[in-house]
Parts: C-alpha cells; sequence; structure tokens
C-alpha cells in the first residue's frame, strides 16, 4: 500500500470517530499551547534581557579583590585589612577587598588592554540648566559608555570621544523643563557637588545629548529619575575634589578595564589572575552567561509541566487507538486477509496516531499564536513600560517546528503498542470477531 | 496445480487439542471447480482458510504452482493472498461506511496500484453493479453486497476463487444469480473455484466435490481431482 493511500485511510479513520478523534486532539492541543507559550515567553523574556544587557558595554572587564573566605563564624577584625563588602556567597562568608590606585594602575601595562579606571563612586547635588532659576537634583551619574547608545538617544549625539565638558541628561529633565530635547543641545548646565570639606563647588558641562529614557526594571526607567553622563575624566576630576585627603581615598571596591578586542579577553584574564590570585574577574560575558542558565533553568521547569500534560494526552491517544484497534478489528481481519504485510498495518496506525498528534500540535500552536497577537497587541505600551519591549510572548518557527516535532514523535511512540496490537491480530480470528 | 500433502490442522494443545483437518491429501487441476462439502465441524472452512494462505497447518504441505506455500517467507504469503488469490466471504466483510467503489478497490489499493478506478468499474461492470459504485455498501441488498464483495474478490485478477458459503445468507433467487456468476468466471477467466458449501443444489453444479468428515475426506468425486 502507498503511503498515500495509508495517509488518506487515516484521516478517513479520523473522521469515522470524530468525537473521540476532537477529544484527544484537544487534549493534546492543550499541551502543545502550555508548550508553545512557555518557548515564546522564553524568547520574550531572552530578548528583553538581550536588548538590556546590550546597554552595558562590552569588552570591560571589572576586577575586585577577594579576601580569604570565611567558611563559619564571624570574620576576625584585622586593622590591616579594610572590609568594604562582608556577605554570604553561595552559603559561605565573602569578603571583598579594596584596591589601591597602583593596584589598578599595573593593569594598564597588562597587553591588550586599552584603559584602565576605578569604579569611581560619587555624587553630585544639583544641576541647573543655562538661564534657568530652579536647580534640580541628581539622582545618578553614570560614566561614559563604550558601548554604541545611537539608537538610545532622544537628541544630540552620544559622544564618540568625550571631552571633559560633555554631558548627557536623561529625557527626565527635558520632560520636567518643559523644552523639546534637541532645545537642550549645546546649552550648558552647571552641576554642583559638596568636597571633602562640605564646600559647594560647581563645574559647567555642555549638552551633547538627552538620552530616552529606559525601559525595564532599574535606575531610569521612571519619568522622575534624573540621570546625567559624564566622561569617566570628569568623574575622576569630582572624585578628586569629593574624596582627596579622607578615609578610603584612592582606595577602590572595583576596577574597569576596556579591552583593545572582545579577543583578549581570555590572555588578559590570565595576566590579571598571574598579579594576584584572589582577583576575581567579571565581564558582560559572564553576567550574559549566567542569566541565560536562569533563564534556561526557568524554561525547562516550564517546558516540563507543560511535558506532563503532554504525557497525559500520550495515555490519551494510546486509549484513542486502542479504541481504534478494537472496534476495527474486523478491518484489519479483512485488509490482511487481502494480503496487507502486518508491517503496512502497523504503519497505517502509526500514521494515525501522528496525524492526531500533528493536529492537536497544530490547534494547541494556532491558540498559542491568538493569545501571543492579542497578549501583545492589548498589552503593547505596558510591556513597553515594564522594558519586554513590547512584545511578552515571541514565537518563533523554531519553537513552532519543536513543538510539531515533539508531539508528532510523541505520537508516534504512543501509538506504538496500539499498531503492534493491529499487526499481531490473526486474520481469521479477526474476521471472527463480534 | 493445487497440490495438498497429507495436511493436519491442530488447534489448542495437550488433552484439549482438536484436530479439525487429519492427513488431508488431494491434487486439483488448474482452472478447475471444486466444491468442498461436509457438516458443521468437519474441517470445510479450516482447508479453505490453509488453502487461501490464512490459516497455517500444523502438518504438510500445501503446494501451489510447483510451490510450498507454507514454506514461503510472510512477505511471499501476503503477496500471494493478495495477488494469486480471491476470496468471497459468507458474511461479506465490506466497510459500511465506505462506498461500493472504495470497498472494491481494496485488493488494488494493498498491492499500491495508484490507477485503480478502471479496473474496479470493469469488475463492477463483470458483475453487473456498477451503477451502484458510488453507493455506501451499507445501503445495499443482501444479494448486492455478495456481487461487490465478489467484484473485489475478482478485480486483482487471481489464478484461485474461494468462496466461503457463498450464498449463504442470500434467497434462492439471488442466490442463483451469484452461482452464475461464480461458474461464468471459472468459465470465462479460467478462475481456479474452490467453494466452501451446504448447499447440495449448488454442490451439484460442480465437477469436482470432496465430503469431509471429522477432518478427513471421505468421499471425492471429478476429473480434475485426484485423491
Amino acid at each position: 500500500m502507498r503511503n498515500i493511500d495509508l495517509l488518506r485511510r487515516g484521516l478517513r479513520n479520523m473522521r469515522r470517530n470524530k468525537s473521540r478523534t476532537v477529544l484527544t486532539v484537544l487534549a493534546l492541543s492543550i499541551g502543545a499551547f502550555t508548550l508553545t507559550l512557555t518557548l515564546g515567553l522564553s524568547n520574550a523574556l531572552k530578548t528583553s534581557v538581550n536588548t538590556q544587557l546590550a546597554q552595558f558595554a562590552n569588552g570591560v572587564l571589572t576586577v575586585t579583590l577577594a579576601a580569604e573566605n570565611q567558611k563559619t563564624g564571624v570574620a576576625e577584625f584585622n586593622a590591616n585589612v579594610t572590609a568594604t563588602k562582608s556577605t554570604q556567597i553561595h552559603g559561605e562568608r565573602a569578603t571583598i577587598l579594596l584596591l589601591s590606585k597602583e593596584q589598578i594602575d599595573a593593569f594598564a601595562k597588562i597587553s591588550g588592554v586599552k584603559r584602565v579606571w576605578p569604579g569611581y563612586n560619587i555624587s553630585a547635588e544639583y544641576l541647573q540648566l543655562e538661564g534657568n532659576a530652579k536647580k534640580y537634583i541628581i539622582d545618578d551619574i553614570i560614566e561614559q559608555s563604550y558601548s554604541d547608545q545611537t539608537k538610545n538617544m532622544l537628541a544630540g549625539t552620544y559622544p564618540a570621544s568625550w571631552s571633559e565638558s560633555d554631558i548627557v541628561l536623561s529625557q527626565s529633565y527635558a520632560d520636567t523643563l518643559g523644552l523639546a530635547p534637541s532645545d537642550l543641545i549645546s546649552k550648558t548646565v552647571t552641576v554642583g557637588f559638596l568636597d571633602a570639606k562640605g564646600k559647594n563647588v560647581e563645574e559647567i558641562f555642555t549638552i551633547a545629548g538627552v538620552l530616552k529614557k529606559l525601559t525595564g526594571f532599574g535606575p531610569g526607567r521612571s519619568s522622575a529619575t534624573g540621570e546625567i553622563t559624564l566622561s569617566i575624566d570628569s568623574i575622576a576630576k569630582i572624585y578628586e575634589s569629593e574624596f582627596a585627603g579622607i578615609r578610603d581615598y584612592n582606595q577602590f571596591t572595583y576596577a574597569n578595564v576596556l579591552l583593545q578586542t572582545a579577543g583578549n579577553e581570555t590572555s588578559v584574564r590570565d595576566a590579571i589572575a598571574a598579579l594576584n590570585k584572589n582577583y576575581s574577574v567579571s565581564s558582560l560575558s559572564d553576567i550574559v552567561s549566567q542569566v541565560k542558565t536562569v533563564l534556561n533553568t526557568i524554561t525547562y521547569a516550564l517546558a516540563g509541566f507543560s511535558g506532563i500534560a503532554l504525557l497525559a494526552a500520550a495515555f490519551g491517544i494510546i486509549n484513542t487507538q486502542l479504541m481504534s484497534v478494537f472496534e476495527r478489528t474486523k478491518e484489519i481481519g479483512l485488509l490482511k486477509a487481502l494480503g496487507m504485510p502486518n508491517k503496512k498495518i502497523r504503519h497505517l496506525f502509526s500514521i494515525e496516531a501522528i496525524l492526531i498528534g500533528l493536529l492537536g500540535a497544530s490547534v494547541g500552536i494556532i491558540f498559542a499564536f491568538l493569545l501571543e497577537l492579542f497578549v501583545n497587541t492589548v498589552f503593547k505600551q505596558r510591556l513597553i513600560d515594564v522594558g519586554f519591549g513590547g512584545r511578552a510572548v515571541i514565537i518563533t518557527l523554531t519553537s513552532v517546528l519543536v513543538v510539531a516535532a515533539g508531539l508528532g514523535l510523541l505520537s508516534f511512540i504512543a501509538g506504538v503498542f496500539p499498531a503492534r496490537k493491529a499487526q499481531k491480530l490473526d486474520p481469521i480470528q479477526a474476521l471472527r470477531e463480534e | 496445480m493445487i497440490e495438498v500433502k497429507k495436511i493436519t490442522k491442530i488447534y489448542g494443545q495437550g488433552p484439549a487439542s482438536f484436530k479439525a483437518l487429519y492427513e488431508v491429501s488431494f491434487k486439483l487441476q488448474k482452472g478447475a471447480n471444486l466444491a468442498i462439502l461436509g457438516k458443521s465441524g468437519s474441517g470445510k472452512s479450516t482447508l479453505m482458510h490453509a488453502l487461501a494462505g490464512l490459516d497455517r497447518p500444523t502438518f504438510g504441505s500445501i503446494i501451489i504452482n510447483d510451490k510450498d506455500l507454507w514454506s514461503c517467507k510472510q512477505k511471499e504469503i501476503d503477496a500471494y493472498r493478495n495477488q494469486m488469490v480471491g476470496f468471497v466471504f459468507q458474511d461479506f466483510y465490506l466497510q459500511n461506511e465506505e462506498t461500493v467503489l472504495e470497498n472494491v478497490m481494496v485488493p488494488l489499493e494493498i498491492r499500491g496500484v495508484a490507477d485503480r478506478k478502471p479496473k474496479a468499474y470493469e469488475a463492477l461492470a463483470r458483475l453487473e453493479i456498477k451503477d451502484k459504485a458510488d453507493n455506501l455498501t451499507s445501503n445495499l441488498s443482501g444479494g448486492e453486497k455478495q456481487r461487490v464483495c465478489l467484484a473485489r474478490a475478482i478485480i486483482g485478477q487471481p489464478d484461485i476463487l474461494f468462496a466461503d458459503e457463498p450464498t449463504g445468507n442470500l434467497d434462492s433467487k439471488t442466490s442463483e444469480k451469484v452461482e452464475e456468476i461464480l461458474f461464468r468466471l471459472n468459465e470465462e477467466l479460467g478462475t481456479t473455484l474452490v467453494v466452501v458449501t451446504h448447499n447440495e443444489d449448488l454442490a451439484k453444479r460442480f465437477a469436482n466435490k470432496i465430503i469431509l468428515k471429522d477432518g478427513r475426506i471421505i468421499a471425492h468425486e471429478g476429473k480434475e481431482l485426484t485423491v
């Protein structure tokens, strides 16, 4: 028998037992729907995370200095060591030590390193636009980024080569001032901060650009958050003013190491480790890898739940096909009596099982697509606000193929037992069956 | 030629075992017609099922065209049932949800023939039931069903046509018509005809007969038959 005829017979039998087929298909479609949706959610989450991580500079390593970990009890006080951070990491107490300026400068001598600068922790009091009497608070000072920020610009440019007078403002200032972002470009602003002695100091900057309000979670996502971006040199200058002469001056919790190329990462990491085995180096790729691991774990867990639904549906297929074998015993007997090989009888029932599986997958996928369309359309703005980039579900062709192929395979496996039962029927006994 | 050599069929095992056939032997010439007679439980159907490649005898052999049927591989036995043999059942075994045409085409469908409609119409025309081709078999009378069953049996142009009580479920008028068709096929197409029957009137029309009792041949007649 040709495969096309097996397929036709399979479809004919599914039509013959409409109610049973529909119920089994529905059971399968629930599993397919859940699985497709899970993969769609996971895709959307990964896309959102990747978009947000892309805002951070790639090719920059962060170096910290770890002290010996205290496994039990409270760490002993050591006047010679300044513990800046004492926390529990994987159930163990970890103490991070401060890095000296000399230690950080040593990184600059490593081959493949383009630039080194400490992790400055500065703050400012206010920002005042030229010709404007009001002063506004500064929530956060961000240092210049080495990642491409072009698409994040609302007006002006993100300086490719920062000068000490450059400043980039967040959209919230333009909104608060009631000005068009483009009207702010090239205007000057005064940034005021307190020096180490508590005296007010002012620095004047020229606005190079205005950054769009960021999406997702974290600072800068709210219209009420005032953020400014300054060059590393400007930040270093403010740091000098704010911290010179006080405790922990020129002691930093971390250092930034800019690579000449991303390909240098391994060799630079090795060189840093060679300087001191307690140096701990992390980069964006580490974060990406960790986030991906977490996302994959969540995806697998959710897919596992869908798997349980599919497993239950698989028993539905076994039941449906067994019923079919019992009901069609005479037909099987006749086909065998007329010379249909056992192999083809098995194929006939396997094809039927696969058809049910694919139909269930199709229905489930269609419903998942409809839900994707609904959620992404109705909640678009809300999704943008919470950082999902306008899409909470992204069903890709790969997801669809994975679900369809998975269900086809599952149905085939579920159909093996009934198919074998049909194959083993004796034609004479089958024909005599009432 | 069909040559049956000492075939024995035992059902079950141990003390509960039952010999349905015991050392049955005969030869039948190609193109002949044969009636297998006997009471219920005499082994008629068992013999025919063994001849048709449906039920393996416990002992003995059946030689069809110089080939031992039951020594063949399953694939060859399947091909024998599909290509060399036609089967007419007392209970028709038609698919009621399918049309007459679809039922008739099944042997060719199994054989993998793509263009099977012309042959199906030809078989239906031969059985004078072509006008019912698109009807569901559930809407047919008993005689019509048996003719559909016959059309299905001859569509593959078999060498041997087996019929198990072909008129058992039919009234006398319809029975006569089916008998006519069976003998016409035997004469016109040269198909060897083997029929199991209780019907003595039908049996009289056969040139060759064997009578079974308790699984053994107790009587026989016919020039093309050697026992």
